[in-house]
């Protein structure tokens, strides 16, 4: 049944021709095996869009376009690179080799991030995440202070300061109470970090605490004793959403892309199936660890 | 480009903002006019008067604040090959008193209250160059030492890297990094990290780098702060040239354009000599021009850190009995041992400048005194208890650096190489501390460039310092006594008039750092040029704890009876004083004489950070390394001039 066509089929020159380059190509793969069975593609076709390309490169870095004889060397560089890529991909180079395999991860995750467009917030959505995190953005408390300090080096500082404490309530100046020393009598408005950095915890944390007005003490340091008032108090505050607009951009900003990134992984794991089987020898316990692919 | 102007108008808007914050919540302060500490003191000779920022609090009588103005991050081809990986941002979170993780993997969290200002001084050779060869895709991931330099093999590794420090000894730049953009790109990065992180009035961040010249292995660094925010293009690194004096012409056009900068040597001590030669590095004698471009760009000297503290050496001043303190003999980088000393310490050079200054009227060494760490960790280790060394992977664990042995070995088995042990001879050093109108870029940088600074070996110990010739009465812990201090006298870093009448007066105030040894002495260093033109030294202690006197023959304290228990580490309660304080006139004055006076206090004995490393492992500490250490400060100088 078959025998019509055929003959009609093999008076065409094409046909003939067609069928005699298929037994020139089973002869050659039968001659020359390697350059079939995994070998690499011999053509490298350098076109003029990918000659663009590495001079825009080029000048992303420099500053400046290349010279015809750095473009030259541009492409001849790209020529060995794509030679030395494509042997090593037929060698096998490419699989179970842990640098190589970090470098994919880390270009992976690059060009994931970069394909996932953040669109410019509204000014409702940046005011929505100040609402969210306003402790982040507040200025913190600021106190002025007086100080009196009683040094461990003339001894018995809490007595003294005690005593003090008594002559202040009396009507006594400050100025003639306690020691003189290097630490401030008098701070302006500080910060708890900053009242600290010069008294310590603990005569920070007593000023923090005092009210408005009143001497506290003594309380002790690795000075020896304090007393302390607290002259102004500046409350901490929330600065205006203005104020703070470029800030939180910036922060916005940030914590999407991280969000985005691992929402990309989430996605990406979850279109595994994962089998982890411990060795035998003593591991810790299957539960401890467990691995999801929602983790 | 783009992002660097969006970065650019980040910033701006930013410190526009925190200025804005201040200046509301500050407005009251500035107006008060019942705090005697905001009066404005005339016409003083130490030119007060703060450059107000609006909001920010500011005191013409000063305050002091401390920091650190020589930290390394992984933009340093040598901090990067040590596994350090720590960014400049890490840097400002560590000294701001947040924890950041070591090269190793442990956490590292500064001990105390945060520091005040920092500068991040990377190398600007090859900066940010080891990051980007490591860079998968980037020019010189290719290269073909890329590989042996981020292999697992230790002799791999330093066959690659020591490409470098050939290149650094010699002063020429690898070919393949000529224009290189990864350093335009890491030093973008570096000064906007520094921008971003500067809070006027809480925390002072510097645009800064490490000049790095080791001409044949000889130090001559330099680190360059500028006093802005707005940086040239690219730093001026020892690959563009090694001689110093080619970095003063370049500050010198910086400042031309409005970047006022100043460059700060350290490590003379490495030197063999030649960072206070008579000679330029050129070989040239010293001249009056030299002298100028010195000074105009070197007020001031960092005298201790990691690597030694090159105060003096026994050698030189053998009459000093503190003055074998924290030595570092070697050459840098090498074991090569330093066989030249004079010109390598800071004191004798001191001296030159004063002798070259009676016999030829110019004085390039008239230098102040800071102190750092060179931490290439990120993070400055400031305490003994508390000691994380300097070079990541290579020292962050205790056998790295030469205080106890391996694991599984004792000092019987093992005997550390020179390698090891010249780290055991490196320090917990140092600070930078400045008595400044307010902690501002101006107000820190001001205070550096006359000199109102001092170096501590890494305690916050507090010192003021004035001379002047009528100062009876005068006291440095009261406004009125600070106040009359800065009209009749000058502070740290200040000249004196001599008159025919009278010597000078000296007051000093110290307290010690609460987190630290109570203060065992106050000393008085007096350098002059005698009649025959030969410089000499001589120390007096002029204040001493625990109310003892000084001996009237050999002025020097009696011993305090402070101890450290070194099987504990713990020190005596009683001995030592919170605070010393001195009043001094100059005995052996002679008011034709060129001299100088700085103030060195000592604190009471404790454990060496090697002697805490070796009780932590339950061995021994190694005989070579001195168990105890006696943390000091050193003020700038005050001159004074012959009539």
């Amino acid at each position: 049944m078959l025998a019509r066509p055929f003959r009609v089929l093999s008076r065409e020159p094409m046909v003939v021709f067609f069928l005699v380059a298929v037994c020139l190509f089973a002869v050659n793969a039968f001659i020359s095996p390697e350059e079939f069975a995994g070998g690499a593609d011999r053509t490298i076709a350098v076109g003029p869009g990918k000659v663009v390309q590495l001079a825009e490169s080029y000048q992303l870095l420099t500053g400046s376009l290349p010279s015809a004889d750095e473009l030259r060397n541009l492409i001849a560089d790209f020529i060995d690179e794509e030679i030395a890529y494509r042997e090593a991909v037929a060698m096998g180079l490419d699989r179970d080799d842990t640098v190589i395999r970090r470098r994919l991860r880390q270009k992976f995750e690059f060009v994931t991030l970069d394909t996932a467009l953040i669109e410019p917030p509204t000014d409702e959505r940046l005011r929505r995440w100040l609402k969210e995190n306003a402790e982040r953005y507040r200025v913190p408390e600021r106190r002025a202070l007086r100080v009196i300090t009683f040094l461990d080096d003339a001894g018995r500082t809490m007595q003294r300061a005690a005593h003090a404490r008594e002559r202040l309530l009396k009507g006594t100046a400050p100025g003639q109470l306690g020691d003189q020393t290097l630490l401030p009598r008098d701070l302006p408005l500080t910060t708890r970090t900053g009242v600290e950095r010069h008294f310590g915890t603990a005569t920070a944390a007593a000023a923090f605490a005092a009210p408005n007005g009143e001497w506290v003490g003594p309380v002790a340091s690795h000075y020896g004793a304090h007393l302390v008032l607290v002259e102004e108090v500046a409350a901490a505050r929330s600065p205006s959403f203005q104020e703070l607009r470029p800030l939180l951009l910036e922060d916005w900003v940030r914590a999407r892309e991280a969000a985005e990134l691992e929402r990309a992984w989430r996605q990406l794991r979850s279109r595994y199936e994962v089998e982890v089987k411990l060795p035998d020898t003593g591991g810790p316990p299957a539960q401890r660890l467990q691995l999801s692919a929602t983790e | 480009m783009e992002t660097l102007a969006s970065s650019a108008r980040l910033i701006t808007s930013a410190i526009a903002l925190v200025l804005s914050l201040v200046a509301v919540a500050g407005l009251a302060d500035a107006t008060d006019p019942s705090s005697a500490a905001r009066d404005r003191v005339p016409g003083s000779p130490a030119a007060l008067g703060p450059r107000q920022l609006p909001g920010v609090a500011t005191n013409p009588l000063r305050d002091v604040y401390f920091g650190d103005l020589h930290i390394h991050t992984r933009h340093s081809f040598d901090a990067y090959i040590f596994g350090v990986r720590a960014t400049p941002d890490d840097a400002y979170r560590y000294a701001r008193g947040h924890a950041i993780t070591h090269a190793l993997g442990f956490p590292m969290k500064l001990k105390g209250p945060p520091l005040d200002f920092i500068a991040v001084t990377d190398h600007a050779a090859y900066l940010g160059v080891l990051r980007a060869i490591d860079t998968p895709g980037s020019q010189y991931a290719g290269l073909d030492y890329a590989e042996d330099l981020f292999s697992n093999d230790p002799e791999l590794i330093r066959d690659a890297f020591l490409r470098f420090g050939l290149s650094l000894a010699e002063g020429k730049r690898l070919e393949e990094f000529e224009d290189s953009p990864a350093v335009r790109t890491a030093w973008a990065d570096s000064v906007a990290a520094a921008n971003r992180h500067y809070r006027p009035g809480e925390f002072t961040t510097f645009v800064a780098y490490e000049f790095t010249s080791v001409p044949d292995g000889l130090n001559l660094h330099r680190n360059v702060i500028f006093r802005g925010g707005d940086a040239p293009g690219k730093p001026f690194s020892a690959l563009d040239s090694q001689d110093p004096e080619d970095l003063w012409a370049w500050l010198d056009q910086q400042r031309a354009a409005g970047r006022d900068a100043i460059a700060i040597p350290h490590n003379s001590n490495g030197s063999n000599g030649i960072m206070f030669d008579r000679v330029t590095l050129a070989g040239e004698p010293i001249d009056s021009d030299y002298a100028l471009a010195r000074m105009r760009n070197e007020p001031l000297v960092e005298v201790t850190q990691v690597k030694g503290t090159s105060e003096t050496h026994p050698l030189l001043s053998p009459n000093d009995e503190f003055a074998g303190f924290e030595l570092f003999e070697y050459a840098i980088g090498s074991t090569d041992r330093i066989t030249r000393f004079e010109g390598g310490y800071v004191r004798r050079a001191l001296m030159t400048g004063l002798q070259m200054e009676s016999e030829e009227g110019f004085n390039p060494f008239k230098f102040g005194l800071v102190g750092a760490t060179d931490s290439h960790n990120g993070a400055g280790s400031y305490y003994e208890d508390n000691y994380h060394s300097k070079i990541g992977i290579v020292d962050g664990e205790a056998s790295g650096r030469g205080s106890v042995p391996p694991a599984g070995e004792s000092w019987d088995s093992y005997t550390p190489s020179e390698g090891v042990v010249r780290r055991g001879h490196w320090s917990a050093s140092g600070l930078t501390g400045v008595w400044a109108d307010a902690n501002t870029r101006e107000g820190i940088f001001d205070a550096l460039r006359r000199k109102e600074a001092f170096a501590t070996t890494g305690p916050r110990i507090r010192v003021r310092f004035f001379a002047g010739q009528d100062l009876d009465g005068v006291d440095l812990v009261s406004d009125d006594g600070v106040r009359r201090a800065y009209e009749r006298g000058v502070p740290m870093g200040g000249e004196l008039r001599a008159r025919e009448d009278a010597a000078p007066q000296v007051v000093v105030a110290a307290l010690q750092d609460p987190l630290s040894e109570p203060l065992q002495r106050v000393q008085l260093i007096k350098a002059w040029v005698d009649s025959n033109g030969d410089t000499r030294e001589r120390i007096y202690d002029i204040a001493c704890s625990d109310g003892l006197k000084p001996d009237g023959d050999t002025n020097r304290c009696p011993d305090n009876g402070a101890t450290v228990d070194l099987t504990t580490c713990k020190t005596s309660q009683g001995p030592g004083n919170v605070e010393l304080r001195a009043t001094w006139r100059d005995p052996d004055f002679d008011p034709g004489q060129h001299a100088l006076y700085y103030i060195r206090v000592l604190e009471n004995p404790k454990c060496r950070w090697s002697t805490w490393d070796a009780l932590r492992a339950g061995v021994e500490p190694y005989p070579e390394y001195p168990a105890t250490i006696q943390d000091r400060a050193y003020t700038s100088p005050i001159w004074i001039r012959p009539r």
